[in-house]
């Protein structure tokens, strides 16, 4: 225990555990699993506690948690993980070619979201993957975002784009291949009598 | 606006907060591969939107990090 005055756990407590809940997902999208994203979060909660003394502006608490965070998940993330890399597929080429097809569409509408979204996202590399958490979680302006990721607006922008980009073929490539697959099984399926 | 020019405003329409645009919407109405571009676009759009619907917190994680910051 850190704090001995209840004033300061309160102050604590009513500052921070609003965001709890943003904290939360942004830890599963970048870990891709709610195991480690709860780890990461508990470590993220104890370290805020520790340092909460260093928050000199309170209305940045949350852009101050995000940092936090992010620390936390990139050393775990460095001990664990390969370096992905952005694949360099035009994405609108990409999807004129591969998703021809009323089919296509019809596939793209019944998605699941999340499943879809998360393994693409995982195919990222992590500053692209962050990017499009902040953006897309929380719908963070692009000023928040810079001001989060301590990079210039402009950066945030062109990275944004080549991110959702790269998420949008990532995502097309998985339906495609979902959707081989289940000619495939179409296919080798007995004909029914 | 041509097919090109669409398919540029269609990787930077959100960048520059210009979802709709005169000159795009009469392209998409005569050329009906670009209007189906567009609808494929909108739709991994909406599939992305839907793929960060924040979750709930579990009340258990909410319990533990309690326990471990104030007991």
């Amino acid at each position: 225990m850190i704090f001995t005055h209840e004033s300061s756990k309160d102050e604590f407590k009513q500052l921070t555990y609003p965001h709890m809940k943003l904290m939360y997902n942004v830890a599963l999208r970048y870990c891709g699993n709610a195991f480690d994203a709860e780890d990461i979060l508990q470590e993220t909660y104890l370290m805020a506690f520790k340092n909460f003394g260093q928050l000199r502006e309170k209305s940045k608490c949350k852009s101050w948690l995000l940092k936090i965070l992010r620390n936390n998940f990139l050393k775990s993330y460095h001990k664990k993980k390969t370096m992905q890399k952005l694949n360099e597929t035009d994405y609108i080429d990409f999807l004129e070619e591969s998703m021809s097809g009323e089919e296509a569409d019809n596939q793209l509408f019944s998605a699941d979201g999340r499943q879809f979204v998360q393994i693409a996202l995982d195919q990222l590399p992590f500053k692209y993957k962050e990017i499009l958490t902040l953006y897309y979680l929380e719908e963070l302006l692009y000023k928040d975002i810079a001001d989060t990721l301590e990079i210039p607006i402009g950066t945030v922008m062109s990275r944004l784009t080549r991110a959702r980009e790269g998420l949008k073929t990532a995502l097309s490539k998985q339906l495609s291949e979902k959707r081989k697959t289940s000619a495939m099984d179409h296919k080798g399926s007995p004909i029914p009598a | 606006m041509n097919c090109k020019e669409l398919k540029y405003w269609l990787r930077t329409r959100d960048m520059f907060s210009c979802e709709t645009d005169p000159d795009a919407d009469g392209h998409l109405e005569s050329c009906p591969s670009c209007r189906r571009l567009f609808r494929l676009d909108t739709c991994l759009e909406e599939t992305i939107q839907s793929g960060f619907i924040q979750k709930e917190i579990p009340e258990p994680l909410i319990i533990r990090i309690d326990e471990r910051l104030f007991s």
